[in-house]
């Protein structure tokens, strides 16, 4: 027996005959204490938010039941705080403090689940939308970490990281069977969606073990809205009048006129199904999605279901943890990934085909990415206390990439070949140390630092440092300076068309954004106020640039154009941008947690200066944002009545097709939700509405305007009805 | 661009691989899943709350870190709770800290005993059998027992810690209490989730 004694303040020891025992009044410190939100994502540590290394907002599985949210588009807009989605039709374009990149795929926030990541080694895209496909009750929490967050993951942290964390089998126990729908009032559609899992606590031997595993099925038709009319003329090739709807019996404009009603081509079928089995330290988990989807403008014909996207995921992550002694810790993970995306898109017109091709074609893009990696990382606890850490760890990634272009002819069904395939193999190797020391309890430091070397771009170091001073009780002021890439991809590098785009090329560098922040937070009791101050400056942003006549001629001489092309667009290091502002959250709740309630707001001013010293504000992205909700769960077996509201200002419309200048309008979207159980059934209702004052979105349709001379915009779905059933039965 | 040899990044990755594969028997780790901390913030909180701790403490909370022999993750954590509980009051009263190893139920029995100790944290580390022990060594003494790994509430300790949802859940163990002569107030109760 090792006993022995540490007599804490002295002065109440000394006096300790005469203390008395306080007994407290109310719980609302410990209200408080059950409010701290703990996350992994930062620093790779289980650790209260409050003193990580980044600012991080935690969403979670509570919040989505009381508000209804099932998808990562409406659990960032309605309860995230720093982040903001966009929806072009079903896609969600995601945003952080000021920067939002249209059509980057996501890939400058870095998507995880259960610490593996999901955004694919072809181009970098990640889902912000019902294309995420992870089964949704499977998901205990939602970590946003915001800001540049490359020190310990590498490519695409730029703007954060969104780290999905799922379910353990304790808190997923029994047999669970889904059942949603959401119904487009303003303009018909639904959405349904079907889902069942399982999760079991069980020893393998004398191994605690457990289970848990979802499979759900998402699909959506509509809303149906009317498009057009846009008057395109006759093909500049053929100087036909093109055909435009393929769906005759709802045709609504005569030949030649783009729109209608677009009732064949609005769907997304999304199943997907994700498996976590843990035997005592070793963890297996993998996920199979598939995301098919298409809307009646994404084609060159209208309302065209022919035209469409499928993705295709699976992968596997096999970790082990060993505590070898009080100072050592081994942790091994082993992942693959295996992911093809397919885009068919159809067109009636030569304009939009090769050469001959006279009666249309099939556009076709096939992109793969197959991986292997391993990352085994050392713990080290000096003190073997946790005051003094050192994490050290490497990652080394094995990626086989294909990609290729085919024109099918519309009457033959053939393809002249496969334009600009490539199937390039990396390896990335990457090194990182993480070091932490608490020199008092209220005062901690993180450093850390990481090497990428990747064959397709060279090498990236990116570094971070923070110090956490905690100056009185509940306070905590955070200082952070971190650094993040995003490298190239094989699409920047390798994409061509040889009627529109001439390829990246090798010389590509990574994109770069250093930034500064200081954070600031307090909890009163249950109550807990925080405040943000951000800067941030990019660097070799990489956009779709219009070559020079120069480039054009090179491209020519090396087989990358069709004859007759004179413009074409080159992937390029070409914007630097600088953003700066601040988030402000407050949250708390009363009534021993039955009435929650919080609000975030995020100001940020960004600006992209091109190299001839062109400054533009970044399109879509809002310069505020926020939301605000409050539920009452009303207790003993009656209903949680639950509203949230989110508000984003007029931004400025997407610049493609159209560089207009022109403002998406202002949006208001409220959401009432109504669950609870139905006694000892062990089912549970939801019901809600959503509404959304705007009409429109901030993206515009086809490149010609309509009659009146304005640009099209994308309608919105402006009132939604939804119910959810749930089926719970305990094993 | 800097190129890289494949085979050298293969010879340096393949190890490592064995590390993934290699067999290890030196026991599974268990779930700490809220970090230690923020438990013994809990904790000390919790216990300001049980109505017979001034009696108990009778002027000084001792706090007792219950760890298992030769067992590096607990005396890690038994370590980082010291640290955590350094300075620390409990309802206004001070406390004393120290660590004991376990070794059969008597024993600790005894150590509660005479060592009058208010709050027992037990470390990761224990199996059933141990904790059934220890379930028996406790029962009819006058101690706050609680534990590190949230499924010891399900056997030997009143007050557990788990994590749903990102955030900290409370765990009462209600006959592991009464047993321990622990007496939390209605409204901890309601912010907890209680296992009869």
């Amino acid at each position: 027996m090792r006993a022995f004694a540490r007599v804490g303040f002295l002065a109440l020891a000394l006096g300790a005959g005469t203390a008395r025992a306080e007994e407290p009044r109310d719980t609302t410190d410990l209200e408080g204490l059950l409010e701290t939100t703990v996350v992994s994502a930062p620093s790779k540590t289980a650790e209260s938010a409050a003193l990580a290394p980044a600012t991080s907002v935690v969403l979670t599985a509570e919040d989505f039941k009381r508000y209804g949210i099932k998808s990562l588009d409406e659990a960032i807009n309605f309860l995230g705080r720093g982040m903001v989605v966009e929806k072009d039709f079903q896609t969600g374009e995601i945003g952080a403090r000021g920067v939002l990149l249209t059509s980057d795929f996501g890939s400058h926030v870095l998507l995880m689940v259960d610490g593996h990541v999901l955004n694919e080694q072809w181009s970098g895209t990640a889902y912000y939308d019902r294309t995420t496909a992870v089964p949704f009750e499977l998901i205990d929490h939602i970590e946003l970490v915001l800001g540049p967050g490359s020190v310990l993951y590498g490519s695409n942290a730029m703007l954060g990281i969104v780290h999905i964390v799922t379910k353990r089998a304790k808190d997923f126990q029994g047999v669970h069977v889904y059942a949603d729908s959401e119904a487009s009032l303003a303009a018909p559609g639904s959405t349904l969606r079907g889902a069942a899992g399982f999760g079991r606590q069980f020893h393998f031997g004398e191994t605690p073990a457990e289970l848990v595993f979802e499979a759900e099925y998402y699909t959506q038709s509509g809303p149906t809205f009317d498009f057009g009319p846009q008057d395109y003329g006759p093909d500049s090739v053929t100087m036909d009048v093109r055909d435009y709807d393929v769906n005759p019996a709802d045709r609504k404009y005569p030949p030649g006129i783009w729109g209608g009603r677009g009732n064949d081509a609005y769907y997304m079928r999304a199943p997907s199904a994700y498996l976590k089995v843990r035997v005592g330290d070793v963890e297996f988990s993998t996920r199979a999605a598939v995301s098919k989807r298409t809307e009646p403008t994404d084609s060159g014909n209208f309302d065209d279901p022919a035209s469409y996207q499928i993705d295709r995921w699976l992968h596997g992550d096999l970790k082990h943890t060993l505590q070898a002694s009080a100072l050592v810790k081994l942790s091994t993970r082993l992942y693959a990934d295996a992911y093809d995306y397919n885009q068919y898109w159809t067109s009636n017109g030569a304009s939009d085909c090769l050469a001959g091709q006279n009666n249309g074609c099939l556009w076709r893009l096939r992109g793969a990415a197959n991986s292997v990696g391993l990352e085994p990382q050392l713990t080290l606890d000096w003190l073997e206390d946790g005051r003094l850490v050192t994490l050290v760890g490497v990652d080394g990634r094995y990626n086989r990439i294909r990609s290729d272009v085919n024109y099918f002819d519309n009457v033959t069904g053939v393809s002249p070949g496969a334009i600009g395939p490539d199937s390039p193999t990396e390896i990335d190797i990457a090194a990182y140390v993480q070091q932490t020391y608490w020199a008092t309890r209220g005062l901690g430091f993180n450093a850390g630092a990481r090497l990428d070397i990747d064959e397709l771009y060279g090498s990236a170091v990116l570094p971070r440092a923070a110090v956490v001073l905690m100056p009185w009780r509940g306070g905590t002021v955070k200082g952070i300076y971190s650094e993040a890439f995003r490298a190239p991809t094989a699409f920047d590098i390798y994409y061509a068309d040889p009627t529109t785009q001439i390829p990246g090329g090798t010389s590509l560098e990574p994109e770069r954004v250093r930034s500064g922040e200081l954070a600031f937070e307090q909890h009163f009791g249950a109550q807990l106020i925080e405040l943000s101050l951000y800067y941030s400056k990019w660097r070799e942003l990489l956009l779709g640039t219009p070559a020079s006549d120069e480039e054009i001629d090179a491209a020519f001489a090396r087989g990358e154009l069709e004859d007759g092309i004179d413009e074409a667009v080159q992937i390029q290091n070409m914007s630097r941008l600088t953003s700066y502002g601040m988030d402000i959250g407050y949250r708390g709740s009363m009534a021993a947690g039955r009435l929650n309630y919080a609000i975030g707001i995020t100001e940020a001013f960004a600006r992209r200066e091109e190299p001839d010293g062109f400054r533009a504000r970044l399109a879509v992205m809002p310069h505020t944002f926020g939301n605000a909700r409050v539920a009452y769960d009303l207790g003993a077996g009656l209903p949680t009545l639950a509203l949230a509201g989110r508000y984003v200002p007029r931004r400025p419309m997407s610049d493609y097709p159209h560089e207009s200048g022109d403002f998406a309008d202002a949006a208001v979207e409220l959401r009432l939700h109504v669950s609870g159980p139905i006694a000892r059934s062990g089912v549970s209702y939801g019901v809600g509405a959503t509404f959304l004052s705007a009409t429109t979105g901030a993206y515009s349709i086809g490149s010609e305007t309509l009659p009146n001379g304005e640009i099209e915009r994308m309608p919105t779905d402006q009132f939604r009805l939804g119910a959810s059933l749930a089926y719970d039965l305990p094993l | 661009m800097v190129g890289m040899d494949r085979r050298s990044a293969l010879r340096t990755l393949l190890p490592a691989l064995g590390l993934v594969l290699l067999p290890r028997r030196l026991g599974a780790e268990e779930d700490i899943a809220v970090p230690v901390p923020l438990q013994m913030d809990l904790l000390l909180k919790v216990g300001a709350y049980d109505r017979n701790l001034p009696a108990r403490a009778r002027g000084v909370v001792r706090v007792v870190v219950l760890v298992k022999r030769d067992h590096a993750r607990s005396k890690l954590v038994a370590e980082q709770a010291l640290r955590a509980l350094a300075d620390k009051t409990v309802g206004g009263l001070p406390t004393e800290l120290a660590v004991h190893t376990f070794s059969d139920g008597p024993n600790l029995t005894e150590r509660v005993q005479s060592g009058r100790v208010s709050i027992l944290y037990l470390a990761p580390g224990f199996g059933s059998r141990e904790l059934l022990t220890i379930a028996r060594a406790l029962a009819g003494q006058n101690v706050l027992s609680a534990g590190a790994v949230a499924d010891f509430v399900q056997t030997a300790v009143a007050v557990g810690f788990d994590l749903v949802s990102g955030k900290p859940k409370l765990l009462v163990n209600l006959r592991r209490a009464r047993e321990q002569g622990v007496d939390l107030s209605s409204q901890v109760l309601k912010l907890a989730k209680v296992l009869e």
